[in-house]
This record gives structure tokens, C-alpha cells and sequence, in this order.
């Protein structure tokens, strides 16, 4: 608990505006002084997920099947992501070659699937339902 | 001519309109015992259903293999995301796996297919008889009828059982606590209450919805087999939340039968609902609660383990007429721990409820069956609902057992004993043969009446005490064919009138007369 503590004030210091170097040299300071430099090598642990998790939080993914589809799904998502307030350079292309065909959103905490995988599955899904 | 297959998926495919919408999702970051650690899900709300998805990064095919979604229940907000407790197998969920918002708060299917059948925890049936077609959702977490929704307790619910018929009446609205050691008989009362209805005109029958919280199948199948064999699936639903159910589901269990319950209720049903066990439940919630890191309190039950209870129990009621006059009666069960009332859990419950009955291990082992210790077990509002029939043969019923119990611990030290005291004693051996009765035997009403009547009135006196039970259901047997129709005016009316005296000392008369030699001491 102390490990995370330590790492979520140095990201918030960071996210603040200090200075990265600045900031984990006054967070070596404090350790020293209340003799916890042990602390270190987990804090740095704890950081790096905390990191990857405020970067999953911004990160906007689209994927697609194929790679050639990638401009026609960019294409037909620039209103979403526009909406999202992202800038449609930020957003990362990944191929997934499970979703068969058209495209897959996700990022800020929402997801749009129109991929041709999903509507397959709804297809089958209402076949065995009804 | 095509395959009817063919075409219905070619129909499928024709009506076949995708769409694309926007969904709130997070992100599993942890998962073990049931509980999922979210991240994410900002806009999330206590008690939502998310679903996990397991066919992302997956093939067609195996994405097809999935069968039924798996849900997870929002119990805990926290600043970066949420805890979740997943309503089934855990072993599903991986770390990263995304988690959708499905906007909608937990609710279970209810309706009259239900009836007749065994359901889990989330309403899906488990009995192998198929899918509903024709349900209702109803929420799982309902605020409760409030005071002037509400009427008072006056109509009586038949246990069938004479020690509580008599002396612990149970009103339609009430919660009536079935509390006692392990294998005291506290099933066996829930029970043979469910199979008494049957007693009951259809009209005013009420349904019945036993909940099996962390009990053993086998337990559980062979309830559901004594139901369907004394004819009481026909108005029962089971719910069932095995002790191999995940414990998110044993904790919801109760939740979701009396979810299936008020929809019979809102209909102005009468509705019987027994909890079996509430004890299991607490141990469930504890179970949840420590994982999702809330911090513990006495007996390590998290502090809102009262209201846990409280808010599942106060949805028993009588509605007013203006509401349809339906009602919910509830049967928690508590199992003791040696005896001790006054345990965390237990004392928790008797002050939610309206009465208690307690059953004693002493007794049970004497062979008094049921158990029922008279002296603290109590009905509150139960005796406003009480039949005058009922209450003129049962009278002072309680108190005499009461003073019996007294003088029987007495007796075991005094040699020489006052004529008066010596007759109590006489009186009371007898009378607590009468009150004794057999699992899966409820008595009608009427018969209840006939035969307290005949105690009351020094019947079974000349009657050896080890014979007592012998003659009580011979008489049972003698009164049903001989004088059915007429004693079935003490259920139509609700009253002893003079004639109907009259006809029960005809009766006995007739009875004694008949069998002289089971009168001789």
C-alpha cells in the first residue's frame, strides 16, 4: 500500500507540471530521509502500471481485419472519433483478423463494434434464440 | 420445398439490420474469488449488470462456442473504476478482458411458467424442462412497500401444523422467524407449510417460493421431490443457490425470490416465500465483502449486514386494497449454533422479524416433533390473524404448556405430588402427544380444530400417554370419513358454533363407543 501511495503522488506531481527528473529526485529525497529507499524498486513497479493504465485511458485503438481496410475505416469512423475529441492522427490502427471484416473502436472507456464478427454473432445469437 | 432451418435463418438474415452503438466499457485489471477489479467504467452505477466479453480476439467459431453471456453485478464505485462480483463461473473472466455497461440494474424473469419449476439465482431454469417464453423482468433490488401501500396483517396462513396453528399463528404479510440448532426440523416446518396450501382453495392459494441458499443438491432435489409427490409444485418455485453456487449467487438468491414473488403480489396474490438459510446468506455476503475489501466488523460481517436483511425481509407485506391487497408472508430460516439466539446473525433477524419460532435440540432428540420450544417462541401480529375458531380450542393452550414445562422439571425431583398438580402433569403429557405430528402431514384446519377440541375437553384422558398419538390419528381418520362435510363448515364459517359442538360430541362419542379398548389407561 505505502509502494502505491508513494507512485500515485509521483504521477500526480508529474501530471501536475513538474518535471519528470525533478519529481523522482525529491520523491529519493523523502525516501532517504525517512528511510525507505527499499521502497524504490516497487514503487517504480507500481508507477509503470499506473502509466499503462492512464495510457489505455487516453489511447483510442481501431482495429480492423486487414490492414488495406484501415483507410476506409478511418474514414467512416471521423465523426466518432471527432466526438470523442480526439485528434484522428492519435488514433492507433491494429489489425485483428478474427473480426473477419469492417471495424472496431475502442478507447476512453467506449467501445463501437461494427465489425462483420459481431454481427454474425448477433445473426447466430437470434437463429438459436428464436 | 426448404428446410424450415433454411428459412428461418434466411428470414433472419432478410429482417437483419446492424448496428454499431457506443458502449461504456472498462477493463478486468484483477480477478479471483468471484470478484472482478474493473477499471474504468466512470459512468457506472451501484447494482448495474455489465457483461463480460469473451468473444473479442477470438475466432468465429470459437466465439460461437460461448454460450451464455457472462454477467457481473457493480458492488463497490471506487475513483479509478469498480468492483464487480461475477455471477458465475469466475474462471472465465482474464486479466484485460473487456467489460461492457449494459445500463440496466440486476432483474429476474417472473410469471406463472415459473411455477413448477427450479430456478438459479438469476431466474434461468435448472431443472431441464426447457426456456420461458412468456415472462415479466422484475428488479432484483426493489425499495420496499411503504406505510400507506400497507395494510395490517388479518388473514391467517394455514403451517397445517397444530403447535403453530394454535399457539403461533402466522398472518399472510407477516415474517415469521424459523430459527434452531442443526436438524432441529426448521426445513420440515418450511415445508410441510408449502404442502398444507394445497388445503387451500385455488383462489386464495397462496404461491410459494422456497430459496435454497447454500444448501446440498441432494437436499434440495429431495425437497423438490417431496413437492412434486404431496402435489405442491403445481403453485411452488424453487430457487436454488447450491453451496457449490459461486457465493455472489447465494447471496442474491433470497433477492431474486422475493423479486419473482412481488410479481405475484402485484397482482393481489398471496404469496408464501421461505429462506432457507439466511445464515448461509450472511456467510455469503461476509465472504464478498472481505474480498471486496470493505472493512470488517463483529464476527467479521461487514457493517451493513443488518440492513442486508432488513431491506430483503421489509419487501414482505400486506398491501392495501387500493394496491391490488396482495401480499408477501416470509419464512427466513436461521440455523443456531448450539443454541445461542443471541448470536450476531440471529439476534439481527428476530428483531427484523414479527415472531420467531424456536426449535430445541433437546426436544427434538426427546422425540417432541416439531421441536417447538413454546416458552420463547412468539407471533406478534400472527394472533390479530387467528381464526375464532382456532382461538376457542387454543385459548389458553400456550400457557398451560408453559406451566406444563415448569412442573415437568419439577416432577423429576418430587416423590409426592397435590392432586391438582398431579392432573396438570397428566393433562400437559397429553397434551404435548396431541401437538406432536409427522413431516409431510399437515392438518386441515378443521381437523386442527376437531382435535384440540377433543384435548380441550379431556378426550385423550383416559387414553394411555404413549397411545395418545395412535388415537389422535385414528380420530383424524374416523372424523374425515364420517363427518368431512359437516366439519368443513368450522373452515367455511371460521367459527365453533353451538352445533357444531353439538356434532363434535356427537363425534367423539361415537369414536369412543367405537374403539373402547383404546380408552382403557
Amino acid at each position: 500500500m505505502t509502494a502505491e501511495a508513494y507512485a500515485q503522488a509521483l504521477w500526480q506531481t508529474i501530471q501536475r507540471g513538474t518535471a519528470p527528473k525533478k519529481a523522482v529526485a525529491s520523491l529519493h529525497t523523502v525516501l532517504v530521509k525517512h528511510g525507505r529507499t527499499a521502497l524504490l524498486p516497487r514503487i517504480a513497479r507500481v508507477f509503470a502500471r499506473i502509466a499503462e493504465r492512464e495510457a489505455r485511458r487516453t489511447d483510442i485503438t481501431l482495429s480492423v481485419a486487414r490492414e488495406k481496410d484501415a483507410r476506409t475505416a478511418k474514414q467512416s469512423v471521423k465523426r466518432l472519433v471527432s466526438e470523442l475529441g480526439v485528434q484522428a492522427a492519435d488514433v492507433q490502427t491494429a489489425v485483428d483478423e478474427h473480426l473477419i471484416g469492417g471495424w472496431r473502436l475502442e478507447g476512453r472507456g467506449t467501445l463501437v463494434d461494427a465489425s462483420y464478427q459481431r454481427h454474425l454473432l448477433s445473426l447466430y445469437e437470434n437463429v438459436v434464440r428464436s | 420445398m426448404q428446410n424450415p432451418i433454411v428459412e428461418k435463418i434466411i428470414k433472419e438474415i432478410e429482417r437483419f439490420a446492424p448496428k454499431a452503438e457506443a458502449v461504456h466499457v472498462g477493463r478486468v485489471t484483477a480477478v479471483g474469488d468471484g470478484v472482478a477489479a474493473i477499471d474504468g467504467l466512470a459512468k457506472a452505477v451501484m447494482s448495474e449488470v455489465l457483461q463480460f466479453e469473451e468473444t473479442a480476439h477470438k475466432p468465429l467459431s470459437k466465439a460461437m462456442d460461448v454460450s451464455n453471456a457472462l454477467y457481473g453485478l457493480v458492488l463497490n464505485l471506487e475513483e479509478d473504476g469498480v468492483r464487480a462480483i461475477v455471477l458465475g463461473d469466475s474462471a472465465r473472466v482474464a486479466e484485460g478482458m473487456t467489460v461492457k455497461s449494459t445500463g440496466r440494474i440486476l432483474s429476474v424473469p417472473s410469471g406463472e411458467e415459473l411455477l413448477g419449476r427450479v430456478v438459479n439465482a438469476l431466474g434461468e431454469p435448472v431443472d431441464g424442462k426447457g426456456p420461458f417464453s412468456n415472462t415479466t423482468m422484475m428488479p432484483v433490488e426493489r425499495e420496499a412497500s411503504g406505510v400507506i401501500d400497507r395494510k395490517s396483517v388479518s388473514v391467517p396462513l394455514q403451517t397445517g401444523i397444530k403447535a403453530i396453528d394454535s399457539m403461533i399463528p402466522i398472518g399472510r404479510g407477516q415474517r415469521e422467524l424459523l430459527i434452531g440448532d442443526r436438524s432441529t426440523g426448521k426445513t420440515t416446518i418450511a415445508v410441510d407449510t408449502i404442502i398444507n396450501q394445497r388445503n387451500e382453495p385455488e383462489g386464495t392459494r397462496p404461491i410459494c417460493i422456497y430459496v435454497a441458499i447454500g444448501q446440498k443438491e441432494s437436499k434440495t432435489a429431495r425437497i423438490v421431490a417431496q413437492l412434486t409427490e404431496a402435489g405442491a409444485m403445481g403453485y411452488t418455485i424453487v430457487v436454488d443457490a447450491p453451496a457449490s453456487a459461486p457465493a455472489a449467487l447465494q447471496f442474491l438468491a433470497p433477492f431474486s425470490g422475493v423479486a419473482i414473488g412481488e410479481y405475484f403480489m402485484d397482482l393481489g396474490r398471496d404469496v408464501l416465500i421461505v429462506y432457507d438459510d439466511l445464515s448461509k446468506q450472511a456467510t455469503a455476503y461476509r465472504q464478498l465483502s472481505l474480498l471486496l475489501r470493505r472493512p470488517p466488523g463483529r464476527e467479521a460481517y461487514p457493517g451493513d449486514i443488518f440492513y442486508l436483511h432488513s431491506r430483503l425481509l421489509e419487501r414482505a407485506a400486506r398491501l392495501s386494497e387500493e394496491k391490488g391487497g396482495g401480499s408477501i408472508t416470509a419464512l427466513p430460516i436461521i440455523e443456531t449454533q448450539e443454541g445461542d439466539v443471541s448470536a450476531y446473525i440471529p439476534t439481527n433477524v428476530i428483531s427484523i422479524t414479527d415472531g420467531q419460532i424456536f426449535l430445541m435440540a433437546e426436544l427434538f432428540n426427546k422425540g417432541v416433533r416439531p421441536a417447538i420450544d413454546v416458552g420463547i417462541s412468539v407471533s406478534r401480529v400472527g394472533s390479530s390473524a387467528q381464526t375464532k375458531a382456532m382461538k376457542s380450542v387454543a385459548g389458553g393452550l400456550k400457557l398451560e404448556l408453559a406451566q406444563f414445562r415448569e412442573l415437568e422439571a419439577f416432577m423429576q425431583f418430587a416423590q409426592d405430588l397435590d392432586k391438582a398438580t398431579a392432573q396438570r402433569i397428566e393433562s400437559g403429557l397429553r397434551m404435548v402427544e396431541v401437538l406432536k405430528q409427522k413431516n409431510g402431514a399437515p392438518l386441515p384446519l378443521e381437523m386442527q380444530v376437531a382435535v384440540l377440541y377433543a384435548a380441550g375437553h379431556a378426550f385423550f384422558a383416559d387414553v394411555a400417554v404413549s397411545k395418545v398419538p395412535d388415537v389422535e390419528k385414528q380420530l383424524v381418520v374416523f372424523l374425515d370419513d364420517q363427518y368431512g362435510k359437516a366439519l368443513a363448515e368450522i373452515k367455511k364459517k371460521g367459527v365453533v358454533s353451538d352445533d357444531m359442538k353439538k356434532t363434535l360430541n356427537t363425534a367423539l362419542e361415537e369414536f369412543r363407543l367405537a374403539h373402547t379398548e383404546l380408552f382403557a389407561k
